[in-house]
């Protein structure tokens, strides 16, 4: 089987020659260790959107000083600006974090729902065929979908004022909720009509209680799954809570394909065991693959990796790399961990071939 | 021998086991194809840079509207901007005025030394690609790129004190950024690039001195050191780029759209690193097997030549795509 064909197999619930191991292209760097990789099976998963947006009554602009970048978004109801530290190195891919958010007071609600409400969205096809040509049989691409708008909230406050906010200015953000609700009905034709069949859709951060998630979340995925399964889209959600035990019955009832970025112990508190019992046998997990593994070698490693598989007799199961992968090398000691662990996956891997 | 050592023994005179192949890593996407092009030997090339700058007394706006991508710049001294304003070019000097202001700008830069981007491309690339440091440019050709390359010496008759004050700040800041490539990591690196939009005696007055001065300095320290060729119109400056000393020239584009031999090219005491042309990739006509065998019979040396791709047409159709992927597996099938 190539690649392509080993996790297409396991996205339409069946079992592979073996467990396909497909980090995210941008945590696997181009490299001679990345080819070696590849020449042994591994595939990439490559995110590519093939839904554009434009803001046209919107305009910006930014203003750099020294290593932070400050961006004022001018509306023709009022401006709002966040702050970004940049040349952080490898923490994300662009190197930056989030200093300030659109909302730092009540009078940016207007200017931020004015935004969302000005979002128009558009196909581009080719930013999704492209990848999928080019990458053949070494990658899956995965469409973009939506984002649960509880979820997006966060996006204008960061974490801290997100959670107070909620409980200090309720009605005010129920209007940014509800703006949120009209933009992911506009950008849902465009997601259910994609060249895509793998896509993803939504995500759980876990930094909000399961009550909130059954609130909030859950209408969002009863609303949207059936029509894209409908559509024959295979949907994705991005659970890279480490807190999962405690969403694993409500995650059982957003009924989706695939829960990806599932981080096992000794990081994450629910074993693939588990949640597979919490969610049947017809649920893909695709596991993020904690790196902090690494660090106990790559014969640890390999033992982790063969009882991860064995855990999951149904075989639904994509090995991944979804948060750190490469990213986490820092000197030559990580380096050589890193490369040993990946290459211990492997062999795990092949050792266990069905 | 790995990539890299072939490309290692090329740029420091050994003769390698064959020619290396090696593209910029922006022209060869990733995928099943590249990777079987990597397995068969082609390598990667890229770019990194080794600081970063900041202006901290000017404020940078950027300015994105539907027709507008403007980049303007507030220093104590005036306001400048570049980009695009309603379609059109907007330059930084368009005015004898703006010169005060970009003049502020270059020496109020202040390049901070990172070379973590560096590092990490050299240790993800490993050895299947060659990482070039970003690094100096000849103070002409920025010139050239504040004040729009045609103006440049209309620039020179109607203003040649302001621009004679641009070139030496220009130069200054040189010698700052120099320190810093010189503590960097990097061995292989750019000193800019070369058009032949001038004419020899200005790049003689302008260009020859400067690489005179900062060249050996580089060398002293052990890099090598890329100019990029812009042009595949230099056959009237070959005498110019002679004197110049480089070790390599890069992005070189050899006929049918270059107008200087690959024979010629070579009596340059530099490695050629070739741009193929576009037309012998896309077009049928040419017989793109016997164009390499060609050109790398023309290298009696057998250590003076990198085949590569530096400029590339937009591919915008999947025949288009086919035609590339065969050229390239072409070109690695006779290169061996």
């Amino acid at each position: 089987m190539t690649f392509l064909e080993r996790v297409k197999t396991v996205l339409n619930r069946q079992k592979p020659d073996k467990v396909p191991f497909a980090p995210y292209d941008n945590l696997i760097p181009r490299g001679d260790f990345e080819r070696e990789m590849r020449n042994r099976g591994m595939g990439l998963c490559a995110r590519r959107s093939s839904v554009g947006s434009r803001t046209p009554d919107v305009w910006s602009e930014s203003f750099r000083s020294g290593d932070i970048i400050e961006t004022i978004y001018h509306t023709p109801v009022g401006d709002v600006s966040t702050k970004r530290r940049t040349h952080l190195g490898r923490l994300s891919d662009s190197g930056s974090v989030q200093l300030e958010w659109m909302i730092k007071d009540i009078k940016d609600y207007e200017t931020v729902i004015f935004m969302i409400d000005n979002a128009q969205f558009y196909s581009n096809d080719e930013g999704y065929n492209k990848p999928l040509r080019q990458w053949e049989t070494d990658g899956i691409v995965r469409g973009s979908g939506l984002t649960a708008p509880y979820d997006s909230t966060e996006g204008y406050f960061g974490l801290f004022k997100w959670g107070t906010e909620q409980y200090d200015h309720p009605d005010h953000f129920s209007r940014l909720l509800d703006a949120l609700e009209r933009r992911a009905e506009r950008m849902f034709p465009y997601v259910a009509d994609s060249p895509a069949d793998f896509i993803a859709f939504g995500g759980l951060s876990g930094s909000y209680s399961p009550k909130q998630y059954e609130k909030y979340i859950l209408p969002f995925y009863r609303k949207y799954i059936p029509i894209l399964r409908e559509k024959g889209k295979i949907c994705a959600m991005h659970a890279h809570a480490s807190n999962l035990w405690g969403f694993r019955n409500l995650l059982a009832a957003a009924d989706i394909d695939v829960i990806e970025a599932f981080t096992p112990p000794p990081i994450g508190d629910l074993s693939i065991a588990e949640a597979r019992k919490a969610w049947g046998n017809d649920t893909v997990i695709w596991v993020n693959f904690p790196e902090t593994v690494f660090l106990s070698g790559p014969e640890a490693t390999k033992e982790y990796t063969i009882d991860l598989i064995k855990s999951d007799p149904p075989g639904l199961l994509v090995i991944g790399m979804t948060e750190l992968g490469l990213y986490g090398v820092a000197d030559e000691y990580t380096e050589n961990a890193f490369k040993e662990g990946i290459k211990a996956i492997m062999d795990a891997i092949d050792e266990c071939a069905f | 021998m790995t990539f890299l050592e072939r490309i290692n023994s090329v740029l420091y005179g050994k003769k390698p086991d064959k020619v290396p192949f090696a593209p910029k890593a922006g022209l060869i996407p990733r995928g099943r194809f590249e990777r079987e092009m990597r397995n068969k030997g082609m390598g990667l090339y890229s770019e990194s840079p080794v600081c970063w700058h900041e202006m901290p007394d000017v404020k940078t706006e950027y300015e994105t509207q539907k027709d507008t991508r403007l980049t303007v710049y507030n220093t104590p001294v005036g306001k400048i901007s570049s980009g695009r304003k309603n379609n059109k070019i907007r330059r930084m000097i368009e005015n004898v005025k703006d010169y005060e202001p970009v003049i502020f700008m270059i020496e109020d830069t202040i390049f901070h030394p990172d070379y973590s981007v560096y590092l990490n491309t050299v240790r993800d690339l490993g050895s299947d690609g060659l990482v070039r440091a970003s690094g100096i440019l000849n103070p002409l050709e920025e010139a050239a790129g504040f004040i729009g390359v045609g103006n440049l010496e209309k620039e020179l008759e109607r203003h040649p004190q302001e621009l004679k004050r641009l070139i030496e700040a220009l130069e200054h800041r040189t010698e700052r950024l120099l320190e810093v490539i010189i503590n960097s990591p990097a061995i292989f690196v750019s000193v800019g690039f070369i058009s032949n939009y001038y004419s020899p005696e200005l790049l003689k007055k302008y260009v020859l001195p400067f690489y005179h001065e900062y060249i050996p300095q580089l060398r002293e320290e052990d890099k090598i050191c890329a100019l990029d060729i812009n042009t595949s119109r230099i056959s009237g400056i070959k005498e110019m780029i002679s004197k110049i000393g480089v070790d390599v020239l890069q992005g070189f584009t050899p006929p049918p759209e270059g107008d200087l031999s690959i024979k010629e090219a070579l009596e340059i005491d530099s490695v050629i690193w070739l741009n193929l042309p576009d037309c012998i990739l896309f077009d049928d006509s040419f017989s793109l097997r016997e164009y390499i065998k060609e050109l790398i019979r023309q290298d009696k040396s057998g250590n003076s030549l990198i085949l590569g791709l530096t400029n590339l047409r937009n591919i915008d159709s999947i025949e288009m795509e086919e035609t590339y992927k065969n050229a390239l597996m072409t070109i690695i099938d006779v290169v061996g």
